[in-house]
């Protein structure tokens, strides 16, 4: 009974886990511009990170060791360097958005002016890394997240044509007016908003922290190949809702306070009140999850003690990192940068540095030297390597098309 | 070819170490061009471009007078907080004004050009205005007020609209 219980809690924790600033941010988005023409990026996306998570969480719980521990000792230090630059960067552009993120939900519920909450959310990211127990941390802001579920009770109460949804969502065309830069430029980003790095370092580094190991392989299971589909549906339903309410209208969302609209429509106040509660705990476990990763790969690289599990004083290092990093994002954030264009960036820039994380991940977990008879076999690494392609296209691609469509316009 | 085995992408990793290299110094050199393409603001040359940057303001503008439609509707109903409500009309006099302004910073390229300046300049601040009042009302809690506004910011987001499909 004990142990359906955490398994029931770990998948519910990676519902609330799975969504964030980006899948709000891109979902909403492309929802208004694009109606569901797009959902079959966020299923991609979806297919891709359960792939991939599913490879890191089994190699942290046969290896005992995080993935970017093995990926400098396996891969050399020079290859290791350039996915840590590049998943430093990606990993602090996506912090920024997130705390932006927290910042703009705590002025939808109070108006007061986002930049007066950044350095308190900042401040309150960091006491709750310090403080909070690993477990607990997770639990709390991951079950919270599950607010947002408002969403999907949202949808029915406005009565949708459910058969135009549905045609909107199988035929993988673009409105008139939009172009198809644009639309592949959205694609990328919900795709990407699915596959954030952190995702895979926190979840991976998660594991050796909760301890797992080859008898945890169900609940790494559970959550990923269960938690991450409900979590996505929360994804969709957040694109269906601006689908409904603002394509008709020909408006575009570039707005936290829009997002909420869809729901204020359906439920009321009571539905408002829960869906920023729900924005509020998933970005917040999101800008955790953010600063954490920093964490990790910068020590893990480098051979430093890490991990919430040691205290303080044991883990000087990885604790400087994180507070390093929290104070940077929220410095930047408070010169008045605008947080939903820095989600758009970071989107974009995750979706370029997406093969470095990807690569190693698929490169460990088929080594049978660590990871024995828990080797991928020939369907996973098939599956890996045609994700592998299409995360390499999506890379080659997203620079140029943010600058060919103006970030998405 | 044996994808099952990990060396398989070990080699590929390390073979493909220059490409990386190569990738890494071309995303690198990218930053500075991905910096200005949230960049709307620029010099138009020819009567197509500042059409084509009449119309983006046009629909930026349209999108933000809708908005504020719907919030009136959720403010009628009482489906929606006064924090909220600020909030969100904020967000929509900022952006109406931004695009205001930054379409304002674009010189026409000639007569034709001018003429369609002074058109959709006379929408922009009838916007322009009509939002700011909106705000205002919002955060004096007036809402017979903001349900008076509702007609003109119809009839202004219809001709904005218009035009946007007009010279799309």
């Amino acid at each position: 009974m004990k142990r359906l219980l955490t398994v029931t809690l770990g998948i519910l924790t990676a519902v609330g886990g799975f969504v964030d600033v980006g899948d709000l941010v891109a979902s909403s988005a492309t929802g208004a511009r694009f109606g569901m023409s797009l959902s079959w990026a966020v299923i991609a996306g979806l297919l891709g990170i359960m792939v991939f998570a599913d490879m890191a969480g089994r190699v942290a719980a046969v290896s005992g060791r995080p993935t970017f521990d093995l990926i400098r000792e396996r891969l050399g230090p020079r290859v290791g360097l350039v996915n840590l630059l590049a998943s430093t960067f990606v990993n602090f552009l996506t912090l920024m958005a997130e705390v932006g993120g927290i910042a703009l939900s705590i002025e939808l519920a109070t108006s007061v002016n986002y930049l007066l909450w950044i350095p308190i959310c900042g401040l309150l990211v960091w006491l709750v890394v310090w403080h909070m127990k690993f477990e607990t941390m997770e639990r709390v802001f991951g079950l919270a997240g599950l607010t947002l579920g408002i969403a999907v009770l949202a949808v029915f109460h406005l009565h949708p044509h459910w058969h135009d949804l549905a045609s909107q969502a199988t035929h993988a065309g673009k409105p008139q007016k939009e172009s198809w830069p644009a639309y592949w430029y959205w694609a990328i980003s919900l795709f990407a908003s699915a596959m954030t790095p952190y995702e895979v370092f926190f979840f991976s580094s998660g594991g050796v922290e909760e301890r797992w190991t080859k008898k945890n392989l169900s609940e790494e299971r559970a959550n990923v190949f269960v938690g991450f589909p409900i979590g996505a549906l929360l994804a969709l339903a957040l694109m269906a809702l601006t689908a409904i309410v603002f394509l008709p209208r020909e408006t575009q969302v570039e707005h936290f306070s829009q997002v909420s609209q869809p729901v204020a429509l359906a439920l009321g106040k009571l539905g408002l009140v829960v869906v920023i509660l729900g924005f509020i705990a998933t970005t917040f476990g999101a800008a955790l999850e953010a600063s954490l990763s920093s964490g990790y790969a910068i020590a893990q690289y480098f051979g430093w003690p890490w991990g919430k599990l040691q205290p303080p004083r044991q883990a000087p290092r990885f604790h400087m990192v994180v507070i390093v990093t929290v104070v940077g994002a929220v410095l930047v954030l408070w010169t008045g940068v605008d947080p939903i264009k820095v989600t758009e960036f970071s989107l974009i820039f995750s979706a370029a540095a997406l093969p470095l994380t990807y690569l190693p991940v698929l490169a460990i977990a088929s080594d049978p030297e660590y990871m024995g008879d828990s080797t991928n076999g020939r369907i996973r690494n098939l599956l890996g390597t045609v994700f592998l392609i299409v995360v390499s296209a999506a890379a080659l691609a997203a620079i140029p098309l943010m600058i060919w469509t103006k970030g998405g316009s | 070819m044996d994808i099952s085995n990990g060396l398989w992408y070990l080699r590929c990793v390390q073979g493909g170490k220059r490409l990386i290299r190569k990738l890494v110094v071309a995303s690198l050199s990218a930053l500075p061009l991905a910096g200005c393409a949230f960049v709307q603001a620029g010099p138009a040359r020819t009567d197509g471009t500042y059409a084509s940057k009449a119309a983006q303001t046009a629909s930026s503008v349209h999108s933000a007078t809708e908005t504020a439609l719907l919030s009136i509707d959720l403010a009628d109903a009482s489906r929606i907080t006064a924090n909220a409500l600020s909030v969100q009309l904020d967000d929509v006099a900022t952006d109406a004004s931004g695009a205001h302004q930054s379409f304002d910073s674009v010189q026409p390229p000639s007569d034709k050009s001018d003429a369609l300046r002074n058109q959709l300049d006379d929408l922009l601040v009838a916007a322009d205005n009509a939002l700011s009042e909106l705000l205002n009302d919002a955060r004096h809690h007036d809402m017979a007020k903001l349900d008076k506004q509702r007609a003109s910011l119809q009839q202004l987001s219809q001709q904005l609209n218009d035009l946007d499909d007009q010279l799309s």
